[in-house]
């Protein structure tokens, strides 16, 4: 073997102004992400664990989402009303989506599943090039969330990410509360370990499943509307965060929603300190943080344990 | 519509791939009829409750509820016209609480009554109330098989099939079990039972029902056929 390179990109990288604030910025910014990827990987967990489908093109409604955000908001100039219209609409699609396509494959294997979903990346990405181009779009941040928070002489937060953070808290909490303490999540629990017994006892399983894959479809819309000020809109977006959400998903346990939520947590930070920490290898560090939990636990953190 | 069944099977076929499961089965049940369903094992009694409910589909013959025809149906759809079904294996939702079991099954019946509430259903079953917060794969077999019969007396039906509630629990709670059948069943409200226990079985029904390899070779009344007990010997295996 012939010795190490010495001229190679060194493998972290220490800034002069490493103090306290720069890991609290880095720290805020990792949950600020988590959050974020928890919700649209809480949509994509979900509908596996209680309908058995693996959708693939869970990614291609948080584009759908952006681009409503950066499509209506352009048209309204408020990107909050471009979600109060924007998320009825992607939640609709979610419904048709499953009323003419995941429908049929609930009797059918994962290879399938995986086939249909992928041609239903094909055809959003063909509509969204039809509809808004190849180009990269901004959204403005609503003004009075533009400001920021003085950390220290040199740093600042950004107000928005902060409310990114509670939104997708709020969020969180109130799926919390459909799944564990109303009579819907009962059902949607009943349904997820036992279809046949569900059946029987007068639960219609597929208007259930109808309404499980729509409020997925829902959670990665709201994610991809929300996040759009801070990343910019552009081809390709929904398939970044699917592979991101997969691993997640993986990480975490298939089906678990508070397995997502640690995983969501793990990548969310490994991706903030890996970027200003070791950029080379900025783009290996969520592969490699699913390696290391992988080899730690194979099921994922919480497999095996449904919910 | 008092007189009209609530269930009447008409030369009821399944199959199970290429095996021939039932051969023909014709069973009415009338409005607080309680009727038993006996055979030895595999003869394909679970199989008759199952196509009932919509969960085996049948190659030919018909179901109807209520007067109507619902052959082949969802079995959501056939629940809600007042069947509950307490199923072999007890399937008791293991994620969910004793407390959730129940609530999620609450239904008013087909006539709007919402005789079975909570209460009444935990006033029956007083061993749940100290079990509301555990999950249901925490329960003890005889727990288990109590909230399945309570879960399905809160869809408050007006026909409730159990397919062998005292299968492999004891003696003790066999009796308690069978206590709760019969408190159920003065309410007047229609049961079809399945039970290996034939003595406690045909002092509770009215009719039974013999299956020998999916055909009805034995059908009256309940009381007769404890008395033919040479019956007994060459189809019940007793
Ligand atoms: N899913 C299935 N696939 C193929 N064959 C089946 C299936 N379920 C049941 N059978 C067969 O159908 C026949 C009838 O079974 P069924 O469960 O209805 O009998 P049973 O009278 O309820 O018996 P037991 O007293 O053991 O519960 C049996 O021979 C069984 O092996
Ligand atoms: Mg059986």
């Amino acid at each position: 073997m012939p010795p190490p390179a010495k001229k190679r990109g060194r493998l972290f990288i220490w800034h002069k102004h490493m103090e306290l604030s720069f890991y609290l910025i880095q720290a805020l910014n990792g949950v600020q992400y988590g959050f974020l990827l928890f919700l649209v990987a809480s949509g994509l967990t979900l509908v596996f664990g209680v309908m058995g489908i693996i959708n693939l093109a869970h990614g291609s409604f948080y584009m759908i989402g952006a681009y409503l955000a950066y499509w209506l908001s352009a048209m309204t100039g408020n990107l909050f009303i471009a979600v109060l219209l924007g998320l009825p609409l992607s939640i609709a699609v979610g419904f048709a989506v499953e009323r003419f396509c995941i429908s049929f494959l609930y009797a059918r294997d994962h290879l399938e599943q995986v086939l249909l979903t992928y041609g239903l990346i094909l055809i959003f990405n063909e509509g969204q090039r039809i509809l808004w181009g190849n180009d990269v779009y901004g959204v403005a941040i609503p003004n009075w969330l533009s400001g920021s928070i003085t950390l220290t002489d040199t740093q600042s937060y950004p107000v928005y990410r902060l409310f990114i953070s509670f939104a997708c808290i709020a969020v969180a909490v109130g799926l919390y509360f459909l799944i564990h303490k109303t009579r819907l999540g009962m059902t949607i629990r009943a349904g997820a370990s036992n279809r046949e017994m569900a059946q029987a006892l007068g639960i219609d399983i597929n208007n259930l499943f109808a309404a499980v894959f729509a409020l997925g479809a829902g959670l990665a819309a709201f994610s991809g509307m929300i996040a759009a000020p801070v990343e910019a809109v552009y081809p390709g977006i929904g398939e970044n965060i699917l592979v991101v959400s997969l691993v997640i998903v993986v990480i975490g346990g298939i089906g678990s929603i508070r397995g997502a939520f640690a995983g969501a947590m793990m990548i969310g930070l490994a991706d903030a300190f890996g970027k200003t920490l070791a950029p080379d290898y900025a783009s290996f560090i969520v592969y490699g943080v699913m390696a290391a939990v992988l080899v730690w636990r194979p099921q994922g953190i919480f497999g095996g344990s449904p919910q | 519509m008092s007189t009209q069944p609530i269930v009447d099977i008409r030369d009821l076929h399944v199959h199970y791939g290429s095996s021939h499961i039932l051969h023909g089965i014709n069973l009415t049940i009338g409005a607080g009829e309680c009727i038993c369903l006996l055979g030895r094992n595999g003869m394909g009694k679970t199989t008759t409750v199952r196509s009932l409910f919509g969960l085996a589909q049948p190659s030919a013959g018909n179901i109807t509820i209520f007067g109507d025809d619902r052959t082949g149906v969802a079995s959501h759809i056939i629940a809600r016209q007042g069947l509950a079904l307490v199923s072999e294996n007890r399937d008791i939702f293991p994620n969910l609480t004793v407390m959730e079991n129940l609530v999620m099954a609450a239904r008013v019946s087909k006539s709007g009554s919402r005789e079975w509430s909570l209460e009444k259903t935990l006033s029956t079953f007083p061993k749940l109330t100290e079990r509301l917060d555990h999950m249901g794969d925490q329960l003890s077999g005889g727990e288990q098989q109590m909230l399945a019969i309570g879960r399905a007396l809160m869809t408050n039906p007006e026909l409730l099939v159990l397919d062998e509630a005292t299968e492999g629990l004891a003696p003790m709670i066999r009796d308690e079990i069978w206590s709760m059948v019969r408190a159920i069943r003065a309410t007047g409200m229609a049961t079809l039972i399945i039970d290996k226990n034939i003595s406690t079985l045909l002092d509770i029904s009215d009719r039974a029902i013999i299956l020998e390899k999916g055909r009805i070779v034995y059908e009256g009344s309940a009381q007769e056929l404890a008395k033919k007990t040479e019956l007994h010997a060459r189809y019940l295996g007793v």
